[in-house]
């Protein structure tokens, strides 16, 4: 499904990724866990297409991302990767409903379709009643939980999450976790998520640790 | 106490952002007090100068100056709030870390306070060298003056207290203010969509009723002074009223937008255009007090051009010059010499002038002047009498009595009058020959032909040379001697040097004076337009670092830079086309308002402008456009 090998990414000076190496299967949910400033949200930008890495590549169903140009990589993204990130990075002019529509109109949905769909994920996400409240003007759990449903709401083949419950307390980091989860189960996608939290990590089948800009190799991983 | 001061200066040069801010308020600062300066000195110089409508020109010195002050305080405002949004975070940090609002505040004064007193102390050698610089501009007609191309000192005090007034006080309210909230409740959870308040439109509905009220009413020959305050006040309300309304126009649009909307690209542009319907107007303020001058300002140079003494000395300007020279019979010949041995001079014409009286005219009336001329020297003369027929009468259709009469008696005139504007209210002695004038052959033309012309005054009557008996008469009459020069001005000076005393038709100090407001109009809207584009683009920057994390989550979404840029567009393009478009109308209807003091014809439909306006803002939004969804490197797209 998606391949990251050998990535190597700095930012200017600053090295990011030493050479870290990734694999990614559909229906499989990762935790990435690491120190602080080991790179995880880094490697996790680069395997979503909008950081290319300076050496190694990413492949997503075989195909190479680094070899396709912006906009096929912006369109590649649309279509096949949903992201969530700490603080939910909605548009804060945008009602909630809208926000979650946008990656389906921005696919061509048309405009009643993508708010039925997206109504109806917000309502089992249990926020339906905030769908047209600007984001700006609802708690970070719901905004966090709309953020997730707009990551999943296009049913992309990956779903990249850097620190989605970091702001959130535990009870509505449990329930974010139960509905990032549960939304991918049922598409077959390919999860990863970015966490400090071992409660979080403790949700998804897998574990990988990052260390200074590479993945530090367990059992599981050198079995493979 | 000092801890605070120090902070303030820590904070203005911090971070690289901070240092770009900090020059960005002292240049607007500079740009501010300098160009205030700047355009009170060429105002008073040019007004006061010119001499012409003294009582006004203070009147308009004043409104020279608040025309720029707005957009001064509109530049400073703008460049004070840059980078809200972190600014906004680091002091609400300061209020958490337990400082208090009010030492906050000082905080974010004293930060903005030095860059810009800094600023104000650079206007002043910035207004001495434009000044310099102004002065060196020929201007036709009036030359600078150096005694009036001064500040008094309440102008030095004010403008450079009140742009930094300004500045410090934009810098600390609002942002603080909003903070205190932002405290209370976590991560700024307010509601930002506040919809402008309605009150916003008063000023302008007022302004233009009373500008609608001016047009549709037709005053007399005298406007009061309370009228014509009136009408200047509604006028200025119109514009000042427009830049406070644009914001609930602007969101009107967006709310009829934000319904329509079916792609993401209008949902994204229309909704952020709801959320802050008035962040692109502050900026494209300046903009729009250039168009309502250009505009309007027409208005008031229209109506001095209109005055026949303005488009005299325009003739005199760009075609010819004319004096007049009153001579005797018998010294005519001589004085046409000496003129044209003097320089300066092209050809002299001269014309007999001879009084005639008519059976019982009264003798309160005006007296009848006639001049005796073929078509010819009337035309040479500057006479456009485009009926005149050769060997016939000519008389103007004014004076009933002169239309009527059949016959009269023609008078020679012994003693040169002088201007023959003011013919003698008594008629002279007769002691001039006389003879019988036959009037019942005459041709009938517009008096306006006979009277508008080169010669001051002109004439009621022109005879013909060859007209019967009249040869004595003309032998002993005065001579009316038309002196033409080159383009210019001065022929009258040369004349007087000669020792020759003419007079003559035009009045520079109206010309001067509307070539002073023309000179003025112009290097106002040459600062406005300097300030107005320092504004663009420096809010223009701000806003592509304000949205950069906003955008850079929607691009990690799959969101393609194309569909970021024409929401940007749509975005810019809306309040900027709005904001453009009606202050050209409103510029337009308030100079027509002014126009209508005069019965002058209102201006024509500024179409230029109008177009000037449409391509200008799809320009600047097309600029802020530029450099959105283009990463440049992993820094830029992990800045977020
Ligand atoms: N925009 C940037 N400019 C320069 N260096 C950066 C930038 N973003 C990240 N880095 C550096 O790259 C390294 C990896 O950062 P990254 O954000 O990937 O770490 P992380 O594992 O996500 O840390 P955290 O758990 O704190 O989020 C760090 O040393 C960091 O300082
Ligand atoms: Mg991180």
């Amino acid at each position: 499904m998606l391949t990251a090998r050998h990535l190597t990414l700095s930012y200017g000076p600053t090295p990011a990724l030493r050479g870290a190496s990734l694999h990614l299967e559909a229906g499989e949910s990762t935790a990435l866990m690491g120190a602080s400033g080991s790179g995880k949200s880094s490697l996790l930008h680069c395997l979503a297409g909008v950081l290319v890495p300076d050496t190694g590549d990413v492949h997503l169903d075989g195909v190479a991302l680094s070899g396709l140009k912006d906009r096929d990589r912006s369109r590649l993204r649309l279509e096949r990767i949903g992201v969530v990130f700490q603080h939910g990075d909605l548009v804060p002019e945008l009602t909630v409903i809208e926000n979650v529509a946008l990656p389906l109109q921005l696919l061509g949905v048309k405009r009643a379709e993508a708010r039925r769909r997206a109504q109806d994920l917000l309502a089992e996400l249990g926020v339906a009643d905030v769908a047209d409240r600007r984001t700006s003007t609802v708690s970070g759990g719901q905004a966090q939980r709309a953020a997730v449903a707009r990551a999943v709401v296009h049913e992309p083949a990956v779903v990249l999450a850097d620190e989605p419950t970091g702001a959130l307390d535990s009870l509505n980091a449990e329930a974010v976790m139960d509905a990032l989860t549960t939304l991918v189960r049922r598409t077959g996608a390919a999860l990863l998520v970015v966490t400090h939290d071992n409660l979080v990590a403790s949700h998804l089948d897998r574990l990988v640790t990052l260390s200074d800009g590479a993945v530090v190799p367990t059992g599981q991983e050198a079995a493979r | 106490m000092t801890s605070v001061l120090t902070l303030g200066l820590r904070l203005a040069w911090g971070t690289r952002e901070q240092r770009l801010r900090s020059v960005a308020v002292a240049v607007a600062s500079a740009l501010g007090s300098g160009s205030l300066l700047l355009v009170w000195a060429i105002a008073r110089d040019r007004l006061l100068g010119a001499g012409a409508f003294h009582s006004e020109a203070g009147f308009v010195v004043v409104g020279a100056v608040l025309m720029v002050a707005l957009p001064v305080v509109a530049m400073v405002a703008t460049v004070a709030r840059l980078q809200t949004r972190g600014r906004e975070e680091r002091l609400a940090n300061l209020r958490r870390l337990g400082l208090s609002a009010a030492r906050t505040r000082l905080v974010a004064a004293v930060e903005v306070g030095v860059a810009s007193a800094t600023g104000v102390l650079l206007g002043i050698p910035l207004y001495l060298g434009l000044g310099w610089l102004t002065q060196r501009i020929d201007v036709t007609g009036q030359p600078w003056n150096p005694y009036l191309f001064t500040v008094p000192t309440y102008g030095w005090v004010g403008v450079l207290l009140g742009v930094l007034v300004v500045a410090v006080l934009v810098a600390a309210w609002p942002p603080t203010d909003q903070n205190d909230r932002s405290v209370e409740s976590d991560r700024g959870r307010t509601d930002d969509v506040r919809r402008p308040g309605l009150w916003r439109l008063g000023p302008l509905l007022l302004g233009l009723a009373v500008c609608g009220w001016s047009v549709l009413h037709t005053f007399g020959d005298y406007v009061s002074d309370a009228q014509a305050y009136v009408i200047l006040v509604g006028v200025a309300l119109a514009g000042f009223g427009l830049l406070l309304a644009a914001p609930v126009l602007v969101r009107l649009v967006a709310d009829v937008g934000v319904k329509v909307a079916r792609g993401p690209v209008t949902t994204i542009a229309t909704r952020r255009l709801q959320a802050r319907p008035g962040s692109v107007l502050r900026v494209v303020a300046t903009l729009m007090a250039v168009l309502v001058v250009l505009a309007g300002a027409r208005g008031v140079i229209a109506a001095f051009q209109d005055l026949p003494q303005y488009e005299e000395a325009e003739r005199s300007f760009s075609q010819e010059q004319v004096a007049e020279v009153s001579a005797s019979a018998a010294e005519a010949a001589g004085i046409v010499a000496t003129l044209n041995e003097t320089p300066g001079v092209e050809r002299v014409i001269a014309l007999p002038m001879t009084l005639v009286t008519i059976e019982d005219q009264d003798r309160d009336d005006e007296s009848i002047l006639a001049a005796v001329a073929t078509c010819a020297e009337l035309k040479d003369a500057g006479a456009r009498v485009p009926d005149c027929v050769e060997g016939r009468l000519l008389v103007g259709d004014s004076r009933p009595d002169l239309l009527t009469a059949k016959s009269g008696t023609v008078t020679a005139l012994t003693e040169p009058q002088g201007p023959y504007l003011e013919p003698p209210d008594e008629l002279p002695n007769r002691e001039g020959p006389s003879a019988g004038l036959d009037l019942s052959d005459a041709v009938t033309v517009p008096a306006d032909d006979l009277y508008d012309w080169g010669v001051e005054g002109g004439v009621h009557l022109v005879i013909p040379p060859d007209a019967a008996e009249i040869g004595e008469v003309v032998a002993a009459t005065d001579r009316q001697l038309v002196v033409h020069g080159p383009p210019g001005r001065g022929l009258t000076t040369t004349l007087d040097q000669a020792g020759i005393w003419s007079y003559s038709a035009y009045d520079t100090a109206d010309y001067d004076f509307g070539q002073s407001m023309l000179f003025l109009m112009w290097a106002l809207a040459a600062v406005l337009f300097v300030l107005g584009l320092f504004t663009v683009t420096v809010a223009l920057v701000d806003r592509a670092a304000a949205r950069r994390q906003e955008n850079a989550s929607l691009r990690a979404l799959g969101t393609s830079p194309g569909v970021l840029r024409r929401a940007q567009f749509l975005e810019a393009v809306v309040p900027v086309l709005l904001g453009t478009v009606s202050a050209v109308l409103v510029g337009w209807f308030g100079g027509n308002a002014y126009l209508s003091f005069g019965l002058v014809d209102p201006l024509p439909v500024p179409w230029l402008l109008l177009a000037g306006s449409v391509l200008g803002s799809f320009v600047v939004a097309g600029l802020t456009v530029f450099g959105i969804g283009s990463d440049s490197g992993p820094e830029d797209v992990r800045r977020g």
